[in-house]
């Protein structure tokens, strides 16, 4: 017995300080960090929700259903596993120790067992993913590509071993008569019945002998966890309390600097733009870094992994995290002498950028920065809510605010916003030309003389850069115009007086140039009274929504899929005309998973008589990006397959008469795929990409002929 | 405030004009710079690194009556500063009416540069300059061309960026009168140092941000061979080639040679679309043509809505026989009635 206790209490204080000494380095690292900003402990009841829904409830997971089950069952088996603990520890000081009040309960030493057995399950299913889907298997579409394949196997091994030890300390604990149960047990019992012939004396070694294997096991396990990815059993707990809520997805954050906003009227002298050094992030964004679990799910839905590109969100924050614990000894020391003193790859460290080529040493490669579109596919599917997309974006900010390091394509989107106003310089001039042609006459804000809103408008329809300018997208607004008019509903437009939102700056890193344009449209909107808003492009619907109210613009704003949905279900747009045709819809980054906008759409179509409607197998929250957002509309794609050719093969694989979405951007990307394709005989010349609501207006008119579909721009240039 | 013509019987201020060079020549661009400076002024060229007869012929040939020369190693080896040294050097010893530059990155880095060094106010992107009372006034197109803005400097020597193409260049023989500057080259004139130099495979043609004709040609084109079409039509315009992302994504023809939103922009006089659909991100990097000429196939391509002049046709019986035309014009000098081009 003191041999016993002794040796399980030596190995216990070996392994708290070996852990210990290890999660005090770990927590002075991310105490390093920056500031957070305001907001990660507050609204509790939601986060308190996630915890619930996320932790305890393992929701995220089970959205792959069997490697789901699998980590429901390894994750409540091993707190359950803990009461096993606790009699182990007991045992250490009496043999026949039993958790009080119901530790001799028939039930609890089954339940016990059963766990025990169940984890050994999940181990065997999590064996078999890692087989059949290994990087040496599937190459870069393994979600494992990148990931430390070993150290995995290691921990499962280890998981393996903690299950064993334990039923072999059961078994023979039932033969020398020191099992808290009688009956139940069914594993322990089975084992027990395995080693009974080799006699009590035996059993009575091995007993002494498995009770400290298996301690000696867990607290290897402890050890091993606080060392590897495996960290995430105790990070995710707290990544999941101070993760954005409902999720890090929809607007991005204004810049912070030591957990202020930055003013960019008056920026202070040593105010951050962005990330430009791994102790730029926040302690949130470090612990984002030590929660991740390389399990890959970002990987593969990525749009930008997916189609060869080098960005893969999982291997970046691996990337980052694997440089913040490189320079930790750096960035830990407490004098220059220390850091002088430290051996020459650890201070190497601490001189590599962030952001540069493989020649410079870089952290993370530029073209990998740059590949994002932001669809969100990561953060959607991130099981420990990791903020993929506001990394990126920080990082962003400093190459564009502080290196001025951008990809050189993207200069003509920016020169033109600040000088236009719109993205492709076509200026204020140009922006009521959508609307030639149109049987009625739009009103226009100021026209009259008036600077507000009159009460009789229901709505400020909020054209956007593409809808006013871009051939195809201004279909859609002449379409929404006329649909909205045939409902009654009065709505007006901003005409000159809008500018781009700056959707494509801040989403490029240009944070400076989105407060600019944004703080325009917020005074022109406050001054107008605007209170509804409809807007047409995803991308604006978001930053009205989502991004104006940071500064000081507060808006109710419908996309015109939900308003003309409403309108269809209210019976004030009445579908008649069949629409023979099969129909795809293709959702929106950012108005589907950002703002979780997907029945809409859908709504319509399915109300359009004759209309068959076919759902691609990436849908709703898994869509596949068209390739457009964060500002990649505006960037050279020369790396791998198109994005949009991608997604424009899925959808024609459904052979749909009509591809139909209902964001400019996809549009043109999605137009731009079709077109490819027919060029290549790949696809019929029939197939055409129109938005929603040019479906819709088709199912209105009796005639067929649809009335606009030759551009009307008067206009030539000078 | 401008510094005021020193008091003298017929003086004519001098208009500095910095020279831009190629690989043994002068820039075209300078050559229009001259030829502006003319209707300021007495043209006088700024001429850096070294120099020969052929280079001051052809600078007397459009008009400098003087040539700065100034020498030096930093000139050849390194970037933008040592010549900021060399312009500030000559206006601080000439006082000049007006500077010009070509409005090019080197050329608005040094402008801007000199700007500061000199205090003086500084105009970019100019379209056109015009003699005025108190400096010249200077023509600027903004907001994409929709408003032109006319500025003048009112402070310092008027340091004035010109874009390429902005008049045509004109001849107007003088004997230029060498002056050799010394320039006292600052520790920032080694900043950045040309490390090599490789020269760009030529392709014959005038380059695409300069050329006053350029032919592009798009998706609707079909293939890369259909590309010396455009090719041809180029050559016997002296212009350009452009093509648009969608037939460089295609590999038709090489980025380089991308004209749009994330390609190069273009403004050049006449603009001929072959194929080309005339999305607005094609738009964005022609907008600035002065005549834009389209031919396609689909009546209801958004081009036709901004050309000045459109043939609805296949590309591939259009272009040979708008070739075949002016080839037929160049040789004959007679036909003065063809087909109406007006």
């Amino acid at each position: 017995m003191t041999v016993r206790l002794v040796v399980g209490l030596l190995m216990t204080a070996a392994a708290f300080g070996l852990a210990g000494r290890r999660l005090l380095t770990l927590v002075r690292l991310g105490r390093r960090g920056q500031a957070v900003e305001p907001g990660r402990t507050a609204d509790v009841g939601s986060r308190v929700r996630a915890e619930v829904v996320e932790v305890l409830g393992q929701k995220k997971l089970l959205k792959w259903t069997v490697p789901g089950i699998a980590h429901v069952l390894a994750f409540w088996g091993f707190i359950l596993l803990m009461l096993t603990l606790v009699e182990s520890y007991g045992a250490l000081f009496d043999r026949e120790f039993h958790i009080p009040i119901i530790g001799t309960a028939a039930w609890l030493g089954f339940l016990e067992d059963l766990v025990a057995v169940l984890v050994l399950v999940s181990v065997v299913i999590f064996s078999v993913i890692r087989l059949v889907h290994s990087p040496g298997r599937e190459g870069r579409s393994s979600r494992f590509f990148g990931s430390h394949v070993d150290a995995a196997w290691l921990v499962l091994f280890m998981v393996f071993n903690v299950v064993w030890s334990l039923l072999l300390y059961r078994g023979a604990q039932v033969n020398t008569g020191v099992f808290p149960f009688d009956s139940g047990a069914f594993a322990s019992d089975w084992v027990a019945s395995l080693l009974e012939p080799l006699g009590q004396e035996a059993n009575e070694l091995i007993e002494t002998a498995a009770i400290l294997l298996a301690l000696g096991v867990i607290l290897a396990f402890l050890v091993l966890v606080v060392h590897s990815k495996h960290l995430h059993i105790i990070t995710a707990v707290f990544n999941v309390a101070f993760s954005r809520r409902p999720r890090a997805l929809g607007a991005l954050l204004p810049v912070h600097s030591d957990g202020k906003p930055v003013d960019f009227e008056d920026p202070g002298e040593s105010d951050l733009m962005g990330r430009g050094k791994i102790e730029d992030f926040t302690w949130k964004g470090l612990l984002d870094f030590a929660t991740c679990t390389e399990c890959g799910r970002c990987q593969s839905q990525c749009p930008a992994w997916n189609t060869g590109k080098p960005l893969s969100p999982k291997l970046l924050v691996m990337d980052l995290r694997d440089h913040a614990l490189a320079k930790a000894p750096y960035l830990l020391a407490t004098s220059e002498e220390e850091r002088a003193a430290l051996p020459e790859p650890q201070r190497a460290q601490a001189e590599r950028p962030l952001i540069g080529t493989d020649g410079a040493a870089g952290v993370i490669h530029p073209d990998v920065l740059w590949s994002c579109t932001t669809c969100g596919a990561c953060v959607e599917q991130c099981p420990v809510d990791i903020e993929h997309i506001d990394h990126i974006v920080d990082m962003r900010r400093h190459q564009v605010l502080v290196e001025g390091e951008f990809p050189e394509s993207a200069n003509p989107m920016l020169r033109n916003l600040e000088h236009a106003g719109d993205p492709w310089g076509r200026g204020s001039g140009a922006r009521m030309e959508w609307a030639a042609g149109l049987p009625f006459e739009v009103r226009v804000l100021g026209a009259d003389g008036g600077e507000r809103i009159p009460d009789d408008v229901d709505y400020l329809f909020w054209v956007g850069c593409a809808g006013a300018l871009d051939d195809k997208a201004q279909r859609t607004s002449r379409a929404v115009a006329e649909l909205l008019h045939e409902a009654g509903v009065s709505f007006m437009v901003l005409g000159k007086a809008e500018t781009c939102t700056g959707d494509p700056a801040r989403r490029l890193g240009h944070e400076f140039l989105f407060q600019m344009l944004a703080q325009q449209n917020v005074e022109t909107l406050n001054a107008a009274g605007a209170r509804t808003i409809v807007a047409t492009c995803a991308h604006c619907f978001n930053t009205l929504a989502n991004e104006y109210p940071q500064l000081g613009g507060h808006y109710e704003v419908v996309h015109h899929t939900q308003l003309l949905a409403k309108l269809v279900a209210d019976g004030a747009i009445r579908p008649v005309a069949p629409v023979d045709a099969t129909i795809t819809y293709h959702d929106a980054c950012y108005l589907g998973r950002h703002n979780r906008v997907f029945a809409p759409p859908r709504d319509i179509l399915e109300r359009i008589p004759g209309a068959r409607v076919a759902e691609m197998p990436r849908t709703k929250e898994q869509s596949f990006c068209c390739g457009a957002g964060g500002a990649r509309m505006w960037m050279d794609e020369t790396t791998g397959q198109r994005i949009n050719e991608n997604r424009t093969d899925e959808a024609l694989a459904l052979q749909p008469d009509i591809v139909t979405a209902a964001c400019p951007f996809c549009i043109v990307m999605l137009t731009d795929g079709v077109t490819l394709r027919q060029q290549q005989g790949q696809a019929p010349e029939n197939v055409e990409v129109i938005d929603v609501s040019e479906v819709l207006r088709r199912s209105i008119r009796t005639s067929g002929a649809p009335a606009h579909t030759t551009p009307t721009a008067e206009g030539t240039p000078l | 405030v401008q510094q005021p013509p020193e008091p003298k019987e017929s003086f004519v201020a001098e208009v500095l004009v910095l020279v831009e060079r190629t690989d043994g020549g002068v820039r075209k661009a300078t050559l229009e710079l001259l030829t502006l400076a003319r209707r300021l002024g007495e043209p006088a060229a700024l001429l850096c690194g070294p120099t020969d007869e052929a280079t001051t012929g052809v600078l007397g040939e459009y008009g400098a009556t003087k040539v700065y020369v100034a020498e030096g190693g930093e000139l050849e080896d390194y970037l933008v500063v040592a010549k900021v040294d060399a312009l500030v050097a000559v206006v601080r010893q000439s006082v000049p009416a007006a500077v010009l530059v070509t409005s090019g990155p080197e050329g608005r880095e040094v402008a801007a540069r000199s700007a500061v060094r000199l205090d003086s106010g500084i105009i970019t992107d100019a379209l056109d300059v015009e003699p005025g009372d108190g400096g010249p006034v200077v023509t600027q197109s903004v907001f994409s061309g929709s408003w032109s803005a006319q500025s003048q400097v009112v402070r310092g020597t008027p340091i004035i960026a010109v874009r390429p193409n902005a008049v045509s260049a004109q001849p107007a023989p003088q004997q230029p009168v060498l002056v050799a500057v010394p320039v006292a080259f600052g520790d920032a004139a080694q900043g950045a140092r040309v490390t090599n130099r490789t020269a760009k495979t030529s392709t014959g043609r005038p380059d695409l941000a300069d050329a006053r004709v350029v032919v592009a040609g798009g998706r609707g084109m079909g293939s890369a061979e259909a590309f010396q079409l455009v090719e041809r039509l180029a050559d016997t315009l002296g212009g350009a080639v452009g093509a648009t992302r969608a037939a460089t994504d295609l590999e038709w023809y090489g980025r380089d040679y991308q004209v749009g939103q994330t390609g190069k922009t273009v403004a050049p006089e006449l603009y001929i679309a072959g194929g080309i659909s005339g999305a607005i991100q094609h738009r964005a990097g022609m907008q600035g043509s002065r005549t834009i000429v389209a031919v396609n196939k689909d009546p209801k391509a958004p081009i036709f809505a901004i050309c000045d002049f459109g043939v609805v046709g296949d590309v591939h019986t259009v272009l040979p026989a708008l070739v075949e035309e002016i080839e037929t014009r160049k040789k004959g000098t007679a036909r003065p009635s063809g087909p109406s081009q007006d």
